[in-house]
Formats: C-alpha cells, sequence, structure tokens
C-alpha cells in the first residue's frame, strides 16, 4: 500500500513534467506514423534511376517498357548529379541513362556493388522486349522488299499471340511485412520505452542530489518502500507506454500480435528492464545533466544494435552477434517468432530478457541503496 | 568592449570543455552511433537472388533458353537447371532457390506454331524482390521467344521458302537498343550522413545549455556581479553568443575529422563542409538563444530546447537514411534537414561551394534572424 502511494506521487510527479510526456506517447506514435508513410511497401523490387533527356521513338518503347517491368521501381531524374548521388548512397541499385536513338543505353552500376547482376538481367529482359517488329522486318527484307516485309511483320504481330508470363508463390508473407506497421510499432516501442527508461535516470540523480534517498532512512517506512515505489512508478510509465503504442497499432492499424500469453510476459519483462536500466543509471551518473547525455545516445546505440532500427537479418553475422548483447535484440527475436511464426510463448528469448529483468534490478536496487547509506 | 567578449567567451569554452556530459554529447554520441551504422552497414546492401530454371519441355529451344540462362548468372544473380521439377514448391521452401523460372511442355513447339503459351515464375511469398526479378527475366525470355514468333508468322505469310533459317536470323539479331554498362565513380559512407545529422542532434542540448547558462547565471547573482563591473550588458551576450558558437563549430570539426581521418568516411570538400558545420552551428545556436529568450523559465527554456531538438531531428531525416513520402518534404522546413541536405549534396553529389551556397544562407539567415530577436529579448530580460 505505501509502495504503492509512493508510486502514485512519482506518476503524478511525471504527468507534469511535458518534455516527458512528449518523448513517452507524442514521439514513439510520430515516429511509428513517419516510418509506416515513408518506408512501407519497399523491397520488393530494385530501385533504379532514369535519366532520359531526349529519347527518341525506340527509347520512348524502351522506357515504358522499363516501366512496366515488374522487377524495377523507375525513378525518373533529370540531372545527372543527382542520380550519380543517390546510386552512390546505395538509395538506387543503379541508374539506366537513355540516349538518342542509335547510342547505346548505359547501365550505371556503384562502383563498391558486386551485386549488380540482377539489376543487368532485369533491364536486359526489358531490351528483349523493344524491337520485335523491327527484328522481323530486318530478317525478311532479306528476302522480300522492304515494304513486303512490313507489312507481313505488321500482320503477324497482330496475329500472333504474346507469350505471358504468369506468377504464382509458395509460403507466406511474414505478418511484419503484410502490414507496413507490423514491424514498426513492436520494434519503436522496444526502443521507447528502453530510452525513457534511461531518461527518467536524470529526475532519479535529481532526488539523489536533493537528498530523497539519504532522508527516507529516517522515515518510518523506509528505503525499501521508497525504492519499490519508484520502481513500480517507472514500470508503470513503460507499461502505459506500451498500452498506448500497442493499442494504437491494434485498433488503427489492424495488427495481429498474436497470441497474448506470449506478448504480455515478453512486454512485462522488457518493462521490468527499461525501469531497472533507468535506476541503475540514475544510480551511477553524478548530475542529471549527464544522466541525459549518456541516456540519449545510449538508448540510440543500444536500439541499433539491437535491431529496432533495422532488422538485424540484414546485418553482418558479427553485428548480429554484438548485437545479442542488448535485451533489445533478444525482444525483437521475440516478437518475430510471437507475430510471425505464431510461437505460444518465445522460451529461450524470455529467459535470456528474464535474466537481464533480475540482474538489472538487482544491481539497482544494490546501487541506490548504497548510495542511501554512504551518500555517494 | 571587444576584449569583455572574449574573456567571457573563453571563460565559457574552458569550462564547456571540463564538463563531461558536453564531451559525451558533442563528440562521443555522434560518433560512436556513426561507427554502429557504418560498421552495420559498411558493406552497402546486398542484392542476391538464386533463380532455378526448370525445363518441362524436351524441345531444342527450350534447352537452349535455359543454356543460355544458367550461363547468364553471375554477380548477385545465380541461374540453376532445377533437376526435378516436380519438386519446385519443395525445393523453394527449402531455400534451394529464391524464385523459379518454368519453361512448360509444348514451348518449342508453341514458338514454331504460334499457339498461345505462358512461362510461369514460382517465387517465395517471402522473397519478393526474387520473385520480381525473375519476373523480369521470364519477359525478356518471352519477349525474344516472341521476336522467333512473330518472324516465323511474318515469313509464312511473306512466302518465304525457308521459314526455319529465317526464325534462326531472328534469334541471332541483335536488339536494336544496345546496352553498356559504366560505373558510378566515387565511393559514399553513411557514416557522412548519420556522424552530421548525430551532431546536429546532440548539439542543440550542448548549444542550449549554453545559451540557457545566461539565464543560470543571474539566477546564481554571477550576472549581477558581472554587470556591476565595466562590463556592457552586450558584451556578455555577445561573449556567450561567441561561446556557444565557438564550442559547437569547434566539436562538430573534431567529430567531422575523426568520422573522416580515422574512419575514412569523407563528407566531401573541406572547404564546403566547415562552412556547412558554421552555417548550421549558427543555426542551432540562433534557434537555441531564441528558444531562451521567449522562455518564461529556465526550465520551460530546457524542455522547449529538448522537444524542439528531437523534434527537428525526426522531421529532419537524423534517423531515417534514405526515406521516400512526406519526410522528404519534412526535411526541407528544418534547418538540420537543410544542413543534412548540404552534407549529403557536398559527400554524395561531390557538389562544389558554390552549388550549396543557397542552403549555407539560409542557415545562416535563420541564425543570424533568430539569435538577433533571442538576444533582444534576453537583453530587455535578463540583463535589465
Amino acid at each position: 500500500m505505501r509502495t504503492l502511494s509512493t508510486a502514485r506521487v512519482e506518476w503524478v510527479r511525471f504527468f507534469r513534467d511535458r518534455i516527458a510526456m512528449f518523448s513517452t506517447i507524442a514521439m514513439p506514435i510520430v515516429v511509428v506514423l513517419l516510418i509506416g508513410l515513408s518506408f512501407g511497401g519497399a523491397g520488393d523490387r530494385l530501385g533504379v534511376g532514369v535519366l532520359a533527356p531526349a529519347p527518341g521513338p525506340l527509347g520512348q518503347q524502351f522506357l515504358s517498357a522499363l516501366e512496366r517491368s515488374p522487377g524495377l521501381e523507375v525513378t525518373t531524374y533529370a540531372d545527372t548529379r543527382d542520380l550519380y548521388r543517390d546510386i552512390r548512397m546505395g538509395l538506387l541499385s543503379g541508374g539506366v541513362e537513355v540516349p538518342p536513338d542509335g547510342q547505346a543505353v548505359r547501365i550505371d552500376v556503384p562502383q563498391t556493388s558486386q551485386d549488380y547482376g540482377p539489376l543487368v538481367a532485369a533491364v536486359n529482359g526489358v531490351v528483349a522486349q523493344v524491337g520485335t517488329r523491327a527484328i522481323a522486318v530486318q530478317v525478311l527484307s532479306a528476302y522480300v522488299p522492304q515494304a513486303k516485309a512490313e507489312q507481313a511483320a505488321a500482320a503477324a504481330e497482330a496475329s500472333v499471340p504474346s507469350l505471358e508470363v504468369t506468377t504464382r508463390t509458395v509460403g507466406a508473407v511474414s505478418a511484419m511485412d503484410a502490414n507496413r506497421f507490423g514491424s514498426a510499432v513492436p520494434s519503436q516501442l522496444m526502443l521507447f520505452m528502453f530510452l525513457n527508461g534511461l531518461i527518467a535516470a536524470a529526475a532519479l540523480v535529481q532526488a539523489r542530489e536533493l537528498g530523497v534517498f539519504r532522508r527516507t532512512l529516517a522515515a518510518p517506512q523506509g528505503l525499501r518502500v521508497y525504492l519499490g515505489g519508484l520502481g513500480a512508478s517507472r514500470f508503470g510509465i513503460a507499461m502505459l507506454q506500451a498500452a498506448i503504442l500497442l493499442g494504437l497499432g491494434v485498433l488503427s492499424f489492424r495488427i495481429d500480435l498474436g497470441a497474448p500469453s506470449a506478448w504480455v510476459p515478453l512486454v512485462v519483462v522488457y518493462g521490468v528492464i527499461c525501469a531497472a536500466a533507468g535506476m541503475l543509471l540514475g544510480a551511477i551518473v553524478r548530475t542529471p545533466g549527464q544522466a541525459v547525455a549518456v541516456a540519449i545516445p545510449m538508448g540510440i546505440v543500444f536500439g541499433m544494435l539491437g535491431g529496432t532500427m533495422w532488422p538485424l537479418s540484414v546485418v553482418s553475422p558479427v553485428m548480429r552477434a554484438i548485437g545479442h548483447f542488448t535485451p533489445q535484440a533478444w525482444a525483437m527475436d521475440a516478437w518475430n517468432l510471437i507475430i510471425n511464426e505464431g510461437s505460444g510463448f518465445a522460451t529461450r528469448q524470455m529467459a535470456v530478457l528474464l535474466v537481464y529483468a533480475v540482474v538489472l534490478s538487482v544491481l539497482a536496487l544494490w546501487a541506490l541503496g548504497r548510495h542511501a547509506r554512504t551518500g555517494r | 568592449m571587444w576584449r569583455h567578449v572574449w574573456l567571457i567567451a573563453r571563460l565559457g569554452v574552458r569550462r564547456s570543455l571540463r564538463d563531461r556530459s558536453i564531451l559525451i554529447m558533442a563528440l562521443v554520441a555522434p560518433i560512436a552511433i556513426a561507427v554502429v551504422v557504418g560498421a552495420a552497414f559498411g558493406g552497402g546492401a546486398s542484392v542476391s537472388a538464386t533463380i532455378g530454371v526448370a525445363n518441362e519441355d524436351r524441345s531444342d529451344i527450350s534447352a537452349q533458353i535455359a543454356q543460355s540462362l544458367t550461363n547468364a548468372g553471375g554477380d548477385g544473380i545465380a541461374f540453376a537447371t532445377v533437376s526435378e521439377p516436380a519438386q519446385i514448391d519443395a525445393l523453394l521452401d527449402a531455400g534451394t532457390y529464391d524464385a523459379v523460372l518454368v519453361l512448360p511442355a509444348g514451348l518449342g513447339d508453341a514458338v514454331l506454331t504460334g499457339d498461345a503459351a505462358d512461362l510461369e515464375v514460382v517465387g517465395r511469398a517471402a522473397e519478393p524482390l526474387a520473385t520480381s526479378i525473375a519476373q523480369s527475366v521470364a519477359q525478356g525470355v518471352a519477349a525474344n521467344l516472341q521476336t522467333a514468333r512473330v518472324t516465323a508468322a511474318a515469313a509464312t505469310t511473306a512466302g518465304l521458302p525457308d521459314v526455319g533459317a529465317a526464325v534462326q536470323k531472328a534469334v541471332e539479331t541483335q536488339s536494336p537498343i544496345a546496352v553498356d554498362q559504366g560505373q558510378v565513380q566515387g565511393t559514399f559512407s553513411v557514416m557522412a550522413y548519420f556522424a552530421p545529422g548525430m551532431a546536429m542532434l546532440f548539439l542543440f542540448f550542448v548549444i542550449g545549455e549554453g545559451a540557457r547558462s545566461i539565464v543560470a547565471e543571474r539566477r546564481e547573482g554571477t550576472l549581477q556581479r558581472i554587470l556591476a563591473g565595466p562590463v556592457s550588458p552586450s558584451a556578455v551576450l555577445l561573449g556567450k553568443t561567441a561561446q556557444v558558437m565557438i564550442v559547437g563549430v569547434v566539436s562538430m570539426s573534431v567529430v567531422w575529422l575523426i568520422t573522416w581521418l580515422a574512419f575514412g568516411a569523407s563528407w566531401g570538400d573541406p572547404l564546403g563542409v566547415f562552412l556547412v558545420i558554421v552555417a548550421a552551428v549558427a543555426a542551432i545556436a540562433g534557434i537555441s538563444l531564441f528558444i531562451t529568450g521567449i522562455a518564461r523559465t529556465e526550465n520551460q527554456a530546457d524542455a522547449l530546447t529538448t522537444m524542439v531538438a528531437l523534434l527537428f531531428a525526426i522531421l529532419g531525416g537524423t534517423f531515417f537514411y534514405g526515406a521516400a513520402g512526406p519526410l522528404v518534404t519534412m526535411q526541407k522546413f528544418t534547418p538540420n534537414g537543410q544542413a543534412l541536405a548540404a552534407f549529403v549534396e557536398l559527400s554524395a553529389a561531390q557538389a562544389t561551394v558554390v552549388e550549396i551556397a543557397p542552403r549555407i544562407l539560409l542557415l545562416l539567415g535563420i541564425g543570424i534572424g533568430m539569435a538577433a530577436v533571442g538576444l533582444l529579448t534576453m537583453r530587455n530580460k535578463v540583463l535589465a
């Protein structure tokens, strides 16, 4: 009861703090929306930039075939510099420069790329589609007058049905890929819960500076109740954040989170980790300024290493291994199992996260207790 | 007066250098984040697809197509003959192929008769890129066959004696469009994007604290003591402004030099980079002074700075590399987005100083304008 009333006081303090409200609630929502709107649907075609200042009739034919190519996502550029910039940045797989008819089309590939084969294969597929009739006329005109060849080729092209390409797929798209918000919501939740947990360290350092911890030793309910209340309030804020973001995901973006028996424990244990990490940081650093200076970069770096800003499946095995020193990586693995593979409980990941939660909580309570007793 | 400005600035800079949180935010954080991103994406995104070719037809034509495809792979795309066409789905499921191109039975005959025929691409739903690449390749194969079919039909209509020879000729004839391949020279490191982006985010915090220190000094009473001496209020304000500018420019330049010289991430033309750094720091300092000027209390200034910094970082693209859609538009309306665009122009587009001059002037304009308003309000409020 006393623990809860301590927690309540901390909650009230939190809700008065507009920055905390902003970074806990508003920021994650804005970021999820931006990611969903700006990155959705990418990755199923090769990005290619096209530069065609003055294409001839043949070039036009080629361009419209290029636009229709199923493997290519065509963006038109007006300026070589902009095209080359986006190629160097890796935003495009390459470029296609279409000169006036009679000159060769040029495929631009990045200097660093070792795997432009798919782009070249796709563009060659497009090239083959241009000139069917021209080739037929060329071949026939060796035998018959040009006019007759042209007439016969035109008639043939009209009468011969074109060969179609049909497509079917096996297996299923993973749930996170099917919904553009499917991966944004869990990943940003893991990022921001941790970030906010760490930033909360600043308020804790303030309390330390004011001697709140030392004074609790003199109070009848003692340090244990205060630490319990502090932890409970931090954990409660993490849960609030989770409820809002997941609620938004489920209600507005129709995300299927999978089995509650799997994701509820995940969110709860992760919430403990975030609360404990923030309390530990608050026990270690000296000033509120330092707490913020460490919290924000650390939250971002851990988020990056742990795969909340991009999936760890796209990085090298070494980076993936390093990433798994962070709780974020295990949490994201768990989300993958739960959402994509319908796991009822991500046992191994949860075990690792539980170890993080226990170790961080013990360290945080020990460090804060030590501070209360010694003043350091 | 200038001596006072210099003294105040120098003292402020010295105090900033001793502050560990400033060192962490201004130097360690942007470099660490850039290094992590560089390590994750240093090799660039790689694409590789293995496309199976399942020949269910027994004609020479199909065998030729399959043969020419399997010879055509390399550099991220490989074609392999599917030995058991009945097992396509299982082989795809097992990941042996990312997609399979099926040459159906009767394809060879259809080339000569002109009858309808379909090529089939079987892909994995989880590998949409490989599937769409296989579709493009299949369309190329279909188009080549179509050329042969049209030629055959035309040759028959025109009454050519040897239709087979004409078809053979058509197959050997090159497309009227020739294709060359060229490399785009010059490399770009993602670190040259994330290091300046993150440096600007954290500079908001560092510079914001510097700007607020005027208000803090009033609260602590040191400001009144300084003004009791022969120091003009303008000298104090200019000294503080010089302090935040020096801290900002020096720290961001150090981030630049370390990521460039130690990690090999070139930011482009050094003169241009330095000018963008100065302009970006001026804009951030101007905004910080403005916020400090309009805020009612120190805490409010602190809160506003944090919100503005994070909001600008998100909208300005600090966290999102290569975004499309609404983000690109919003980027233009933030000072750090403009600065980041200038940095990208210098590094990835190899732009010259002249080409990015408009962005530099815009940033300087924002900085000077905002600083003027901020300093005037502060002069009235704090130093009165």
